[in-house]
């Protein structure tokens, strides 16, 4: 059957061709990219569109040892503008006008600031109060995102600023306990991971995987919020008196370790910290742990609770000062240039006799006297829970610079550099029955759920043994009562303690520039509370005997009051 | 079935923008809907009207589409950065989306009557003047996605009544001449073309939907993240229920259901091509291989663009993306090439009404 068919018929096809050969072409195309490339596709994709939130765990708060809040943390809210919906003048006007008083800012200034952005949300301002971001939020204004963030409040104000540190604004501590047990303060970080769209919120029903955060433990702080600040306003106050350029104030339960307060000045204050400016963060460390001095006379209680401890003198023994004693050629001379003929070892500590040290000294040897150093801690850090903190310089017989006139002056507290704290613990162990304990600020840990977990004392090693601590305890005691008034004596208490008086050290000699301080303890045959006063370059010249030792003796009746600590000086003694 | 494809398509891709811009997910599909109702009345309409009684009325149909177009250009409202739409209300057409049917039919009864096809003088310039006509009032819009389908268009129906060899390389050579200005002096359209070539030189300016759609594809893989589970309709892919909605199927479906689309479109265009080369009469033929190089063309515009194949021309995809006007343009096209291929083996004549061929279903 033959049909006629029109022009045309044929010629349809030719276009059909040339279409399903560029359909062929796609779907090459369609199996390259949904088939060979899928793997490489899907993993940008999941890049491009994978959103990341971090929240951070409720902070501890760091409380005194009496459970009053020394820092913590408050809900507070960071408030941003996306700037894509401030584009439009007119909206960016309206939102900014009922923005800018809730923020007492200026309307204009907000539009400019989000205006001139060129990346994402725009920070208008950190930590803007609870109670303010919950009336930002229910305004709903356009483009204006609250997150929740924390902010941390000292509720003493600056009062122990320098033991607790602070934190930077991503809640991770910078100096002090913050910094030290940032971990455990900081909980576990909990995490949101999510798909998102181009304007970073959410898609609904996408992956979202979220780590929910572990809220911090608080810390219970040795620290006592009362002392702290009596230490604090009674170091302020010493280096106005005697025109001093720093100081360090500190309290020990010697037994343990605990410190009940630590001042230090210059320190970080919260009222005045400004991180811009480059000399605040020489304010950061805590200079009780991280900065060294000579300590002078007051090392003359370690030689001799050394000397005594390995039996090569007692309290009693007797040698006759010329005062001036020659190491090869060097003179070693007293403090004050006088003789003293015929003295006790407990005479050398009550008149500091440097040539009497070097006695003990050299009747112990170098080897011995260091073994001595190493069991009260000197050279190495003492393990206190602060950053930062240095480990002291002493030379050593072995030391290639090492030179017999060493011994000598260590005996006495020179050519040796501690740290305030190491000084303390020292002394700690030669009056608290012998032991070396670590000192320490963290008395216990309380979990989110109300558990608390008690930070044990720890003791290091026994330096020396119970006779001799109670022997430097007497000697101590006859230090303060040397039978007339001294001005370390406390009114109801008795008391032991040593000061010492030394020049800052500077290359190939001594500087004018000296350091004076007192480190005593009370009562004197048990005692609650060891208290460092230290004063750095005193422009008065005194001595730590006439500067320091009046500041212990009226701080350790404070104290022990406080402590309610039964009063045991002798007019309240009742004879037998 | 490709309507019905669409419909669930452009739900699941525009959801997530009608509830950006209008607070209701639902508010493109209750549109696309209704224009899809619209459609069918139109294309069953069409289907039981005789396509032979158009012939007389290409004239008018011509006029009225010519007279549309100005009115376009000189009330028409703005969208997108071009003036398309003539709008009454809610109620808006784009007489381009139409024009592409006026063209098919003015085309046809055209070169239907003119047995001189091949000659220059009563074949190429007369066809290149009407052509020029229309795509001028068009490209001023400017649309040059529809311009090119138009020129598609017209050119393979002159191919088909008989242009000579000569001819068709004529106006292939002023065509890429043509194109190639037209590419370069628009600046978004100079910006298409380095969004081919150099996608990734700009990922999130330029190349951004060029690269979005392509990855969108990509991380569908062979099996789809599965219906309504697209990632990129969150506004990554731009034009997600329009221009771009092959790729949210490409993603959501994977290659199975982008292959099938294809297929859906091949069948479609054998159909087409079947229906002209069947049909005894030169304006059914002319009209349906037409109407057949529209759709088909217009479908492989638009995933050749998407995929990456070609530089995007911002075309709808035929039957699926979302856009009333047109769906219901391409509804009745398709009423009217059903219609042809009822009527087209005719052999009583001029409007004989009985019944020889099967009743085609409706596609």
């Amino acid at each position: 059957m033959s049909r006629h068919r029109a022009p045309g018929t044929f010629r349809v096809w030719l276009p059909a061709a040339f279409l399903a050969a560029f359909a062929v072409l796609v779907c090459v195309q369609l199996v390259k990219v949904q088939v060979l490339d899928h793997d490489r596709y899907a993993a940008e994709a999941r890049a491009v569109r994978r959103g990341n939130d971090t929240f951070y765990a409720r902070r501890g708060s760091i409380l005194d040892r009496n459970g009053n809040v020394l820092a913590t943390s408050v809900d507070t809210w960071d408030i941003y503008v996306s700037p894509r919906a401030w584009k439009d003048a007119e909206r960016a006007a309206n939102a900014s006008a009922v923005l800018a008083p809730l923020l007492k800012a200026d309307p204009a200034k907000l539009r400019v600031t989000v205006q001139q952005s060129e990346g994402g949300d725009v920070l208008l301002k950190r930590d803007v109060d609870y109670e303010t971001g919950r009336l930002i939020l229910k305004a709903a204004i356009p483009g204006v995102i609250a997150l929740a963030n924390t902010a941390r409040m000292t509720p003493e104000g600056d009062t122990g600023a320098s033991v607790l540190g602070f934190i930077g604004q991503d809640n991770v501590g910078l100096a002090g306990i913050e910094a030290q047990y940032n971990d455990i303060l900081q909980g576990k970080p909990g995490r949101a991971v999510y798909e998102r769209d181009t304007t970073g919120e959410p898609i609904p029903f996408g992956q979202y995987i979220a780590i929910k955060p572990e809220a911090g433990k608080d810390l219970v702080l040795t620290i006592d919020r009362h002392l702290q600040a009596l230490a604090e306003e009674r170091l302020a106050q010493a280096m106005k008196d005697h025109r001093a350029q720093g100081g360090a104030l500190i309290m020990m339960d010697p037994a343990t370790g605990e410190i009940l307060a630590m001042a230090t000045s210059p320190g970080l204050r919260y009222s005045t910290l400004d991180l811009s400016d480059n000399k605040q963060i020489e304010l950061l460390r805590n200079r009780a742990v991280t900065d060294l001095y000579e300590p002078g006379s007051v090392m003359k209680v370690i030689t001799a609770a050394a000397a005594i401890d390995a039996g090569v003198v007692s309290p009693n023994t007797e040698y006759v000062d010329n005062g001036v004693t020659y190491i090869y050629d060097v003179p070693i001379r007293n403090w004050d240039n006088n003789v003293y003929g015929p003295q006790t070892m407990t005479g050398v500590l009550q008149n500091s006799i440097n040539t009497g040290a070097v006695f003990m000294a050299q009747a112990l040897g170098a080897d011995l006297f260091h073994k001595y150093m190493d069991a009260f801690g000197f050279g190495r850090p003492t393990g206190i829970d602060l950053s930062g903190e240095a480990s002291g310089i002493i030379r050593r017989p072995a030391d290639r610079d090492w030179s017999p006139v060493d011994l000598a002056t260590q005996s006495f507290g020179q050519s040796i550099s501690v740290t305030p704290v190491q000084m303390l613990t020292a002394i700690a162990a030669a009056i608290n029955g012998g032991n070396l304990v670590r000192p320490h600020l963290v008395k216990a840990y309380v979990g989110a759920d109300g558990k608390r977990e008690e930070v044990a004392p720890e003791i290091v090693s026994r330096a020396v043994s119970a006779q001799t601590s109670a022997a430097i305890r007497d000697m101590l005691f006859q230090v303060v009562n040397p039978g007339h008034a001294h001005p370390a004596q406390p009114k109801n208490y008795t008391a032991g303690g040593k000061s010492g008086t030394a020049n800052v050290p500077i290359p190939n000699g001594y500087d004018d520039r000296q350091v004076a301080s007192f480190v005593g303890f009370a009562p004197a045959d048990d005692p609650k509370v060891l208290i460092m006063v230290k004063l750095d370059q005193n422009q008065d010249l005194m001595t730590g005997t006439q500067a320091a030792a009046p500041i212990f003796a009226s701080l350790a009746d404070e104290v022990l009051a406080y402590l309610n600590v039964r009063p045991d000086a002798p007019k309240y003694v009742v004879k037998p | 079935m490709l309507t019905i494809t669409g419909l669930i398509a452009v739900y699941s891709a525009s959801f997530v923008i009608g509830l950006a811009e209008f607070g209701n997910p639902n508010y493109y599909i209750i549109r696309q809907l209704m224009w899809a109702g619209l459609g069918v009345v139109l294309l069953i309409g069409a289907v039981n009207t005789d396509y032979r009684r158009y012939r007389p009325l290409a004239v008018p149909f011509m006029a009225i589409t010519i007279v549309m177009l100005v009115a376009v250009l000189a009330v028409g409202i703005d969208g997108g950065g071009a003036q398309r739409w003539l709008g009454v209300g809610a109620f808006t057409i784009q007489p381009a989306e139409f024009a592409k049917l006026t063209v098919c039919i003015y085309l046809a009864a055209w070169l239907a009557g003119n047995d001189s096809v091949s000659t220059w003088e009563h074949g190429l310039f007369p066809f290149i003047l009407i052509i020029s006509a229309v795509s001028l009032l068009i490209m001023l819009q400017p649309n040059l996605g529809t311009t090119l389908i138009i020129l598609v268009i017209t050119v393979t129906m002159f191919w088909v009544a008989g242009a000579s060899v000569t001819q068709m390389a004529a106006l292939a050579v002023t065509g890429i001449v043509a194109v190639s200005f037209l590419a370069t002096v628009a600046g978004y359209r100079a910006d298409r073309l380095t969004a081919f070539f150099h996608a990734e030189d700009d990922p999130a300016g330029n190349g951004f939907q060029t690269l979005q759609a392509v990855m969108a594809m990509g991380n569908g893989g062979i099996q789809g993240l599965g219906l309504g589970a697209s990632r990129a309709k969150f506004f990554y892919v731009p034009e997600s229920h329009t221009d771009g909605v092959f790729a949210i199927i490409g993603e959501e479906l994977g290659l199975v259901c982008t292959l099938a689309v294809l297929l859906l479109y091949m069948i479609l265009m054998v159909r087409g091509y079947q229906i002209a080369s069947r049909c005894r009469d030169p304006f059914g033929r002319y009209m349906a291989a037409g109407i057949t190089t529209w759709v088909t063309a217009q479908a492989l515009l638009n995933i050749g663009g998407i995929t990456r194949v070609i530089p995007l021309t911002g075309v709808p995809l035929p039957f699926i993306s979302y856009g009333g006007n047109a769906l219901a343009a391409v509804m009745l096209a398709t009423g009217v090439l059903i219609s042809i291929s009822r009527y087209g083996n005719d052999r009583g004549g001029y409007m004989d009404r009985e019944r020889t061929v099967v009743r085609r279903q409706p596609r």
